[in-house]
């Protein structure tokens, strides 16, 4: 399944390497966000400021959800198509 | 007002009516095989939202009113895990595919050399921490059930009960109706995937009702959960991290996720779409719950159960249908846990601890009947399921059912949490021994009971509640909550702290110090290398042997009849046979106890088919095949360099062939351009000896006749060209298809010999046989061979200019062929050119034709599979010498001369 617009015969040393690093990337995702929700970062969003009237910490971590599920959705998205080459 | 106890009643009944239709529907439809849609991704996304029991439906809202954001950590943990499929989860579902695994028990005690005795410890585990699970479970129905008909949350142990009866038996007639081979249920996670539904529908609904029925929009109903929730940094801390470590292991760990996202998993592909959908689906869950949990606080009175807000806030406002709306998602909630933890522990009991016993009592009575292992399987699981549930009935009577949903819930997660260790060092690890597993799970068992569960039942059972205040014996090192001195901890970090803690050191520390056995060997490496090993290349490794016949009794036992006739003949088919059993090879036994293993577990299934194989010998050279990975990379690397040499040989003999055929080309134009070249000159003369004849008529007579004359000699040398050339391209096309007779040479040469004297053209030569081999039958075409001859010689005749030209031919038999020799005394061809004699149109001398003779004749020769081959003379000149070979039968004695 190859999408429209993408080249016909793409160079394959260069798409293994595209893919290793989609697979690197899905390695290092679950690290980042791990570090982004355990202190000390998360120390940095801890106070009662407020944006919209939404305390910023409400939206500092559901901000990181809804970001690592959207990494999570392009990356399968891109790995499932590696996977049918 | 509140809704009457039947009406209630009446819709639960309907609810799990319904629910049971779709999954008889389902599996009548997927013993068909046509579950097509079931193996689709998002089904089982939504069946691996049994994550979301009753504890996240009530208390998630509970503990955000209660301690804020610390709610979300239960849900992070598992998106973490999920996120990071590609790290974790998919190896763990690959080995459990390869290796049918079917429970946490089971993949824990395949790793450690298919152990007995691990699968019943940790079977042991499973069911303890579950209990506090299902009591959980027990608790918001009951108290759910009692909020909205109307009463005060009483904790009434009746509803309770017949909670869990109603529970039991729906699981019963859900989980056990036959036992699967693969240990899949697909109309339980077709029941699974549409609770799903139902419980984020309704936890939407009551959530959208928070936020603008009750707080006025989104800001509104958020500030006021934080300014309630007393909310400051100290939730950051170590609780923050414990809850987010424990919550991540739970959805590895926890029986019944095991068994939704392992054991039910058909695909990995469902896998990469749960890799982003699960945490969207929890992230969906979560948004609603600090609104609720806000909009309960700031309305209801302060003595008012938050656990409770999902279900008190409708019904204090008065909206009955979004209330028993809410009642069905919580209820929903609750029963898809319970069905599916109740059939993955009775399944583990049943594999890991009533199978070895039954096995030995039924071998003991010595009836073996087709599937009576299956039945008795069967029934132990419907025991199995009973007696959980009424652990949990238990639990719930002996705390009192007053413990926060939360807080209840955590202590079922630190006890599963205690598979981590084992289970990540299974598979990342090949050193992890089976001592160093059971001694680190026990270990981190014991500090659990003595830490945290039996605590939790605030000295009510076996520990006093003096004990959990002072410690064990009066000793203040072992107080529950502050071993070893550690005080000033959360007991939950405390407790996680200590159990896991403990359990993983032991785990390294005893792993170091003890050895593997080759079985435990060869199951560290196919499960840690389980993504670098073919399946079924390592089957052989163990080596055993059985009769097929003890064989096929042991699989109608487990699998009953139809199912083990079914898995014999297609083994038979697979070694190449019609019909009959299947060889006994080491390859078949295996296969035969991984099928096994899908339904009774790996390590009975091993001591299952041990019992008629006798004992086992592992192939260490075969082991260590597989486990050196040094050997194994070696070998690849000279399989890729043999694939390159080949491949190099493929390219140098195209090179040559391209080579070749280059050469040829270049030889035909060099042919076409030699022939127009020659045809050219004699073309040139006649006709500018007829121009001249034409366009001057007053030639005289003499002059005319000798044009004419030389037109017609030149005439004549075209035609003879012209032969040439059609011989020699007719024998470029058909060399293979000259008829061969067997003839006489010597006839052909007399003849040939008389032929080319009479046409010398009066040259007078001198002729002289030398010894002649006498009658001698060849392999040739008579025509073509007197042709060779009659070039020969006139080719002696023609280029002889010497003052007394002389001939002179031999004929003789020497090794299997007849040789002529024709030698003339002419002035011979220097060394130099011999070679080049035989080329098209190679002229030595200016006498005679086109150069063609020499070259048709060595092509005639070479027909017959004979040769011409050039000698220097005796005296001076050429000597050719004809070979060709003998006719295969009926040779005539040589005559002497």
């Amino acid at each position: 399944m190859r999408r429209k617009g993408t080249p016909p015969a793409p160079d394959p040393g260069e798409q293994a390497l595209a893919a290793r690093r989609l697979r690197e990337i899905a390695f290092v995702l679950p690290f980042v966000g791990l570090a982004l929700i355990t202190p000390p970062i998360i120390h940095i969003f801890a106070d009662s400021r407020t944006v919209f009237g939404i305390p910023i910490i409400i939206l500092y971590i559901f901000g990181v959800w809804a970001a690592l599920v959207l990494s999570a959705f392009r990356l399968a998205r891109r790995l499932r198509e590696e996977g049918d080459r | 007002m509140t809704h009457s106890a039947n009406l209630i009643l009446a819709v639960s009944l309907i609810y799990v009516a319904l629910l049971f239709c779709l999954a008889w529907f389902v599996d009548r439809r997927a013993a068909r095989g046509r579950e097509r849609w079931l193996h689709s991704p998002v089904v089982y996304t939504l069946s691996l939202s049994v994550y979301c029991t009753a504890w996240t439906f009530y208390g998630a809202v509970g503990s955000a009113a209660r301690s804020g954001l610390e709610f979300a950590t239960i849900y992070l943990g598992p998106t973490l895990v999920f996120v990071g499929w590609w790290w974790l989860i998919r190896k763990i579902v690959r080995i459990g595919r390869t290796h049918r695994i079917t429970s946490i028990a089971d993949m824990i005690s395949s790793r450690y050399g298919k152990s007995g005795a691990l699968a019943a410890i940790a079977t042991l585990v499973a069911v303890m921490a579950a209990t506090p699970y299902i009591a959980l479970q027990l608790q918001s129905v009951t108290l759910s059930f009692e909020v909205i008909i109307g009463g005060g949350a009483e904790h009434d142990a009746r509803i309770a009960f017949w909670t869990a009866v109603g529970m039991a038996v729906f699981t019963i007639l859900f989980g056990t109706r036959t036992l699967d081979e693969n240990e899949r249920h697909y109309g339980v996670v077709a029941a699974i995937a549409a609770e799903a539904i139902v419980k984020l529908t309704a936890l939407i609904a009551v959530g959208m009702f928070a936020i603008f029925g009750i707080s006025g929009g989104l800001p509104e109903s958020l500030s006021t959960t934080l300014t309630a929730a007393n909310f400051d940094e100290s939730v950051f801390g170590s609780r923050w991290v414990t809850l987010l470590f424990l919550s991540a292991a739970a959805i590895i760990c926890l029986p019944r996720q095991f068994q939704v996202t392992v054991v039910e998993n058909t695909s990995e592909r469902q896998l990469v779409t749960a890799s982003w959908m699960f945490p969207f689906y929890l992230l969906l869950t979560s948004a609603f719950v600090l609104p609720i949990a806000g909009a309960g606080l700031a309305t209801m009175p302060s003595d008012a159960n938050p656990d409770l807000f999902v279900l008190t806030l409708p019904l204090s406002a008065g909206k009955q249908e979004l209330a028993i709306l809410a009642f069905i998602g919580g209820f929903s909630s609750a029963t898809s846990m319970v069905i599916v933890s109740t059939i993955a522990l009775s399944t583990m009991v049943s594999n890991h601890i009533i199978a070895p016993i039954s096995m030995w009592l039924l071998s003991l009575r010595r009836e073996e009947q087709s599937g009576d292992v299956m039945r008795v399987l069967l029934m132990t699981r419907r025991f199995a399921i009973v007696a959980v549930l009424g652990l949990g009935y238990l639990y719930f009577i002996l705390t009192g059912g007053s413990g926060a949903l939360a807080s209840i819930g955590l202590i079922a997660f630190c006890g599963v949490a205690q598979f981590l260790p084992s289970l990540i060092a299974g598979i990342f690890w090949r050193g992890a021994t089976k001592a160093g597993a059971m001694s680190g799970l026990l270990t981190g068992f014991v500090l659990w009971t003595y830490t945290l569960f039996l605590p939790s039942f605030d000295g009510t059972f076996i520990l006093s509640a003096e004990t959990i205040r002072d410690g064990l014996f009066g000793i203040g090192m072992l107080r529950p909550h502050a071993l070893a001195g550690f005080t000033g901890a959360d007991p939950l970090v405390h407790a996680t702290f200590w159990s896991v803690g403990a359990n993983a050191a032991v785990l390294i520390l005893v792993s170091l110090f003890t050895r593997l056995s080759p079985l435990e060997r060869l199951q560290g490496t196919l499960f840690v290398d389980v993504f670098r090993s073919e399946p079924g290349q390592t089957l052989g490794v163990v080596r055993r042997s059985a009769a097929t016949e003890d064989l096929f009794i042991l699989a109608q036992r487990i699998l009953g009849r139809d199912a083990a006739a079914a898995l014999f003949a297609s083994a038979a088919r697979a070694q190449g046979k019609t019909s009959g059993l299947p060889d006994p090879s080491p390859a078949f036994i295996s296969r035969f106890e991984r099928e096994l293993a899908g339904s009774v577990g790996a390590a009975s299934a091993h001591a299952m088919v041990n019992r008629s194989a006798g004992g086992e010998t592992i192939s260490l050279t075969d082991l260590m095949d597989i486990a050196d990975e040094a050997a194994k990379l070696m070998r690849t690397s000279q399989a890729l360099a043999a694939k390159s040499r080949e491949a190099e040989h493929t390219a140098a003999q195209l090179r040559a062939a391209n080579e070749r055929l280059r050469s040829l080309d270049m030889q035909k134009d060099e042919f076409l351009s030699q022939v127009s070249h020659e045809l050219r000159t004699p073309m040139t003369s006649v006709r500018s000896f007829a121009e001249i004849l034409e366009q001057s008529p007053d030639l005289d007579a003499d002059t005319r006749r000798r044009f004419a004359a030389i037109i017609q000699k030149e005439s004549i040398r075209l035609t003879s060209l012209l032969d040439e050339i059609r011989d020699m391209s007719f024998l470029h096309e058909d060399a293979d298809s000259v008829p061969l007779d067997d003839i006489d040479g010597e006839k052909v040469l007399d003849v040939a010999v008389e032929v080319a004297l009479a046409a010398s053209g009066g040259r007078r030569v001198a002729f002289n046989w030398g010894q002649r081999a006498g009658p001698v039958l060849v392999r040739a075409h008579a025509d073509r061979l007197s042709q060779v001859f009659i070039n020969l010689i006139s080719n002696a005749i023609k280029h002889n200019n010497g003052p007394d030209p002389a001939i002179r031919i031999d004929s003789r038999v020497v090794d299997g062929a007849y040789e002529v020799a024709i030698e003339d005394n002419g002035p011979g061809i220097p060394e130099g050119l011999r070679e080049r004699v035989f080329e098209r149109f190679f002229r030595h001398s200016a006498a005679g034709g086109a150069g063609l003779g020499l070259p048709i004749s060595l092509r005639i020769m070479q027909t017959f599979g004979g040769s011409i081959g050039l000698e220097p003379g005796r005296s001076s000149g050429a000597r050719f010498i004809i070979r060709t070979p003998l006719a295969s039968a009926g040779i005539p004695p040589p005559e002497s001369p």
